[in-house]
């Protein structure tokens, strides 16, 4: 510890934006206390199942469409099947989906759209018209056909098709968050210290859009998981007995009056889509780079 | 209440599947009674023997077996039905099973291309006679689907057109279906239960075994249109070129054939044809036409009879229900290339009021038959004229009690009362409009709130509490729900196996459980709906 | 500014072009006939069929034959309705979705941005918390949820409003109709846009220029909306292009739940029954729109920040 400017530069250094960031993060507390939450319910997904003591594919015939009482806490669906660990089953692969696909959007759409807007001119249109194509196809159609050509209803061609169209939007709304930074004073600076492309892109134009990119992040998640149980319609995905929130939730509005079908399912994808806003936001605010 | 029906409609006869040395006399007299027929073995029996037959097959408690898998069309009903299989026979034969749903069109594929191994099906009768069931499992059957075939029930179905006694004939596809019970490469679960909501405002509409009802002389009290829901858009007002119920009801309702359907039974009732006579050895009839007309003032002639059939039957016209005129003499060498002259099919008109068919057999359900919209007459002007485009409206010319005002695709269809069909005096509404919402729930909806008088089609989810209500209309309905096996490949080549699945399954809970609209659990093929036809069941022990 | 307009217009059609031989594969080679049904046809008739509507020929004869047709914007015959022409449900089915497509998005436009601005106004304090759970509540409520809730309450239970079909004509208890599939339709994006102006508003707040235009003495309404406001919904703005697409080609959900005979039916229809041509339709429409309006989107970067040059 001396005046020696270069150690003393050293020291500044090791507090990273990195470090600083997650230090601001955990002060929010709101958001502690929302990764807190998702946790169990991540948790409550992964133990419940294995401790009730109700198997989710056991029919009580004489209990259809039961009400929640005290045997079947949440009731149990049109065949008999115990509600509760079908929903805490169901969350298993809501989870998984959700955050999966998500990531695998976001990765590719964030570079997609980085790279083209940074590139500019002719590379930027041919890429954004390239997404264009993307949007316009049939979407229902590819999957028919995917799900033809790969004769298999796994998980992964879940992930596949998903992932292939996920990432349009997110491309978008970062491209033209780049756009407007791509002029800005210290992108000049960076491009005549000479840094090239890939390092300005990861190091100074994406923590600047990360805002934006962070929203839609979890508003897709909650989307995606929703988005599943439309492939499910195709036969793609879940299939019975295994079940998830989306499946859930688009039968058990067919009956409203049969309130516990909806609300338990519903209920935690408020949850889960809540904790991930608020996770959100103080990440957002936690990287925000101009705020002192 | 509906369980008093079964045991009404259930003739009391057994028939034992025994060896099948000897089809024609193989031990299928009468067995037992109506009490021992009402009489069931419990399903703990059925699962017992079917335990031993499985073992009897080579899969011990279900070793060896694999994994059987089942597919069926994305539908909740369906679903539901498919879980509770896969429950029953994981729990009764330890067997396991994996679901396979698949949207529509690649089902269809599968099905078709034999492409797997249990299969949802069902079946609803074209006419009230037991061989629109039987037909369906011949082996030339395109609807067959089980890669099943076997010579002896090919035989019978054939005799069964040549025989010209009733008694001897239902003998005889008695026979049929006893063969196939024994085989078993179907799976009945439930007879159908026809269902539909109409206000109690609604009048002139009553429930039948084909759940077919003419509009003829229905109407709403205090207005003057029904409002109906059709559960779909119609595919096309052509007759010859639609398919389907929705279009059924339209089509009848603009168009008139030979004969119309008594509202109440069914019966055939005179149409356009105000009687006919039927020669001494059953194949030819001979249909005197009524003087009546066209939208368009034109009369109504013998010779559009035969310009319908006959386009019908042409083999470069697309068209889904041409085999329903094969029992016209000529009509499926004509149909089938095998002649190339349209003059070869056994329709004649005789002059403008006669027409004359002869036939390839005696078909007993012919004036019935020819109530189907394949059997409209067209007008060869009219089509020549405006070619694709002639059912448009203000192109489209109809003979029925009602005619096209507007065709709004998509929105609705609305119909005005045809005050030139001969029996005009006695249609009592003005108007008639189609809605075609196909989500039930919408439809449900619409109905509470008044802006629909009768909806065709009821959300599976509310069947607990609509089957309660007044204006529910339910009947039992001359179709069966069942399952199909491929018979070609693995381990359901053995009829032991499919014998012990169908066992295993306990139809009741089904029905009571998992169905709720009041069905009648099937242990046979074709619904026990006909006087005198003695149905065979299969459950019993061999 | 002619040039990028020429260039943009033929980029345009070019890419729709790509997305109708695209297509046009697509729907040959997904599995299935458009005639197959629960009766079985015979083979012959199936092959009848295809001479009918041409499906028999070579398909660069078909996609010639059906582009001919798309220019004269005649998509062909549907296989599915038998004897009509696609057209005569896509003008009207188009024609409906638009109307409450834009409806739709005006609505969650002007709840929307408001909502979002306002929030980052308040940045973590009150108000901001209160806006954002209500934008959050429409993103976990799905519209196959929302719908019929609101259709149980508005419809069946209070009976204050139509629970669906489109309305007759223009009076008030007819356009009433329209109240309840609009909030359905426009719910989710108001969410998604009030979000993302926040996010966009807060980012762009905080930046230099903003404290340089304070420190230059304007107030701060000005500076807001004259500064702040045109960089912030460049989020917003992005993400318009493809919501306004997607909501004024009908969502079908909104058309299931409220029988609205829009667009969005056709294509899953469509789809399910592999009627080429139907889907080629919808196809080119909804792909249309998208092409159109990423145009406008990119030409309003260029107007919201002179500093942006799209081309």
């Amino acid at each position: 510890m001396g005046s020696d400017p270069l150690e003393t530069l050293a020291e500044v250094e090791s507090r990273s934006p990195g470090r600083m960031a997650l230090r601001r993060f955990f002060k929010n507390r709101r958001a502690v206390i929302c990764i807190v939450l998702l946790a169990i319910v991540g948790l409550a997904t992964l133990i419940v199942p294995w401790v009730t003591r109700h198997d989710y594919r056991e029919s009580d015939w004489e209990y259809t469409y039961g009400k929640p009482n005290g045997t079947y806490w949440m009731g149990t669906d049109a065949l008999g099947r115990d509600l509760m660990v079908r929903v805490f089953l169901g969350g298993r692969i809501s989870f998984a989906i959700g955050f999966l696909a998500t990531a695998v959007s976001v990765i590719i759409g964030v570079a997609y759209g980085a790279t083209s807007a940074f590139a500019g001119g002719r590379v930027d249109q041919v890429m954004m018209r390239f997404v264009d194509i993307l949007y316009g196809l049939p979407y229902m159609l590819v999957v028919i056909i995917i799900m033809a050509l790969t004769e298999s209803k796994s998980v992964l061609i879940v992930f596949l098709v998903l992932g292939s169209f996920g990432w349009l939007t997110i491309s978008r709304i970062v491209r033209g968050q780049v756009l407007s930074l791509r002029e800005r004073d210290f992108v000049e600076a960076a491009r005549a210290l000479g840094v090239g492309a890939p390092a300005i892109i990861w190091r100074h134009l994406i923590p600047n859009i990360l805002g934006p990119v962070i929203v839609y992040t979890t508003l897709a998640i909650p989307s995606v998981m929703l988005a599943e149980s439309f492939l499910s319609f195709l036969g793609l995905g879940v299939s019975e007995p295994e079940t998830s929130w989306g499946v859930l939730i688009s039968q058990g509005q067919q009956a409203l009056e049969r309130w516990w079908f909806v609300t338990f399912p519903g209920a935690a994808l408020a949850i889960t889509l809540f904790c991930l806003n608020s996770i959100g936001d103080g990440l957002r605010d936690a990287f925000d780079v101009q705020q002192r | 209440m509906r369980y008093a029906l079964y045991g009404l409609l259930i003739a009391p006869l057994l028939a034992s599947c025994g060896s099948k040395t000897d089809p024609a006399s193989s031990g299928k007299g009468v067995k037992g009674d109506l009490t021992a027929f009402l009489r069931q073995e419990p399903i703990t029996d059925r699962i017992a023997y079917a335990k031993q037959l499985l073992a009897e097959a080579g899969y011990p408690d279900g070793k060896g077996l694999g994994k059987l898998e089942v597919l069926y069309n994305t539908d909740e009903g369906h679903q539901k039905i498919a879980a509770a299989i896969q429950q029953m026979w994981n729990k009764n034969l330890g067997i396991n099973v994996e679901l396979r749903n698949s949207e529509w069109k690649v089902y269809l594929d599968d099905l078709s291309k034999l492409r797997y191994q249990v299969g949802r099906r069902g079946w609803i009768g074209d006419y009230r006679d037991p061989y629109t069931f039987i037909e369906l499992m011949k082996s030339d059957s395109g609807n067959n689907n089980t890669g099943w075939s076997d010579p002896d029930f090919d035989r019978l179905a054939l005799a069964s057109g040549a025989e010209p006694d009733p008694a001897k004939r239902y003998e005889i596809l008695r026979q049929a279906e006893a063969i196939l019970l024994c085989d078993l490469p179907v799976l009945p679960l439930y007879y159908y239960v026809s269902q539909a909501c109409w206000t109690d405002k609604v009048k002139g509409v009553y429930q039948n075994i084909m759940d077919y009802h003419p509009l003829n002389e229905a109407y709403v009290e205090g207005s003057d249109t029904i409002v109906i829901n059709n559960g779909t858009e119609i595919q096309a007002l052509d007759p010859a070129l639609a398919r389907g119920v929705p279009e059924h009801r339209v089509l009848n309702a603009v168009f008139e054939g030979l004969t119309r359907s008594d509202p109440r039974t069914y019966d055939p009732l005179p149409g356009v044809a105000e009687s006919w006579d039927i020669s001494k050895d059953g194949r030819t009839y001979t249909f005197h036409l009524r003087d009546c007309a066209w939208t368009d003032g034109r009369k109504v002639t013998a010779h559009d009879f035969a310009f319908a059939w006959r386009r019908i039957l042409n083999p470069a016209f697309p068209s889904d229900y041409a085999h329903m005129l094969h029992v016209v003499k000529g009509a499926e060498a004509y149909n089938s290339k095998k002649s190339s002259d349209p003059l070869t099919v056994a329709v004649e008109a005789r002059d403008d009021r006669t027409f004359v068919v002869e036939l390839e057999h005696p078909v007993p359900y012919f004036p019935e038959l020819v109530t189907h919209y394949a059997f409209h007459p067209l007008r060869k002007d009219v089509l020549e004229k405006h070619g694709d485009a002639w059912t448009r409206t203000g192109n489209i010319v109809t003979n029925g009690p009602f005619r096209v005002k507007e065709w709004r695709p998509n929105e609705h269809v609305l119909l005005e009362k045809n005050g030139g069909y001969w029996g005009a005096a006695k249609t009592r509404t003005q108007y008639v409009k189609f809605l075609p919402i196909d989500n039930r729930l919408t439809a449900w909806n619409l109905y509470l709130t008044g802006k629909c008088d009768w909806v065709t089609t009821l959300p599976v989810e509310k069947m607990d509490e609509i089957i309660k209500r007044p204006d529910y209309h339910g009947a039992t309905y001359l179709g069966i729900y069942y399952w199909s096996f491929n018979c070609t490949a693995g381990p359901l080549k053995d009829r032991r196996v499919r014998k012990a699945l169908s066992l295993a399954l306990d139809r009741d809970i089904i029905v009571k459980h998992i169905a709720r609209q009041g069905q009648v659990p099937a242990y046979g093929f074709v619904p026990p709906m006909f006087d005198a036809y003695k149905s065979p069941r299969f459950d019993v022990k061999d | 500014m002619i040039g990028f307009l020429i260039r943009r217009f033929a980029a345009g059609l070019a890419t729709l072009f790509v997305i109708a031989v695209l297509s046009f594969c697509f729907t040959r080679a997904a599995p299935g006939s458009p005639f197959s049904s629960e009766r079985q046809l015979h083979p012959e008739i199936i092959k009848a069929y295809e001479e009918y509507y041409g499906l028999d020929k070579p398909i660069y004869v078909q996609f010639w034959r059906a582009l001919r047709g798309y220019m004269r914007l005649d998509f062909g015959p549907s296989t599915m309705y038998r004897g009509r022409s696609v057209n005569d449900y896509i003008e009207p089915g188009f024609g409906k979705s638009i109307k409450l497509g834009l409806l739709g998005a005006v609505l969650a436009f002007l709840i929307g941005l408001p909502l979002g601005v306002f929030a980052s106004a308040h940045h973590n304090r009150a108000p901001d918390h209160a806006a954002m759970s209500v934008a959050t509540l429409g993103i976990c409520i799905p519209n196959f949820l929302l719908g019929p809730l609101l259709v149980l309450l508005f419809g069946l239970t209070l009976k204050w409003l139509p629970t669906g079909l489109w309305p007759e004509d223009w009076s008030l208890k007819e356009l009433s109709k329209l109240i309840l599939p609009t909030i359905t339709l426009a719910m989710v994006h108001i969410a998604y846009i009030s979000r993302l102006a926040r996010a966009g508003m807060l980012d762009v707040m905080n930046k230099d220029y903003i404290r340089t235009a304070r420190a230059k003495g304007l107030n701060e309404w000005t500076v807001f909306v004259k500064h702040g406001l045109k960089n912030g919904v460049t989020p917003v703005v992005s993400y318009a292009g493809p919501m306004v697409a997607l909501v004024l080609t009908g969502s079908i959900v909104v058309e299931k739940v409220f029988a609205i005979p829009g667009l969005g039916q056709h294509f899953i229809n469509g789809a399910l029954n592999r009627d080429a041509n139907m889907i080629m339709g919808c196809v080119l429409v909804y792909s249309s729109l998208v092409i159109a309006l990423n145009f406008l989107v990119d030409v309003a970067y260029g107007l919201l920040d002179p500093r942006v040059r799209v081309s």
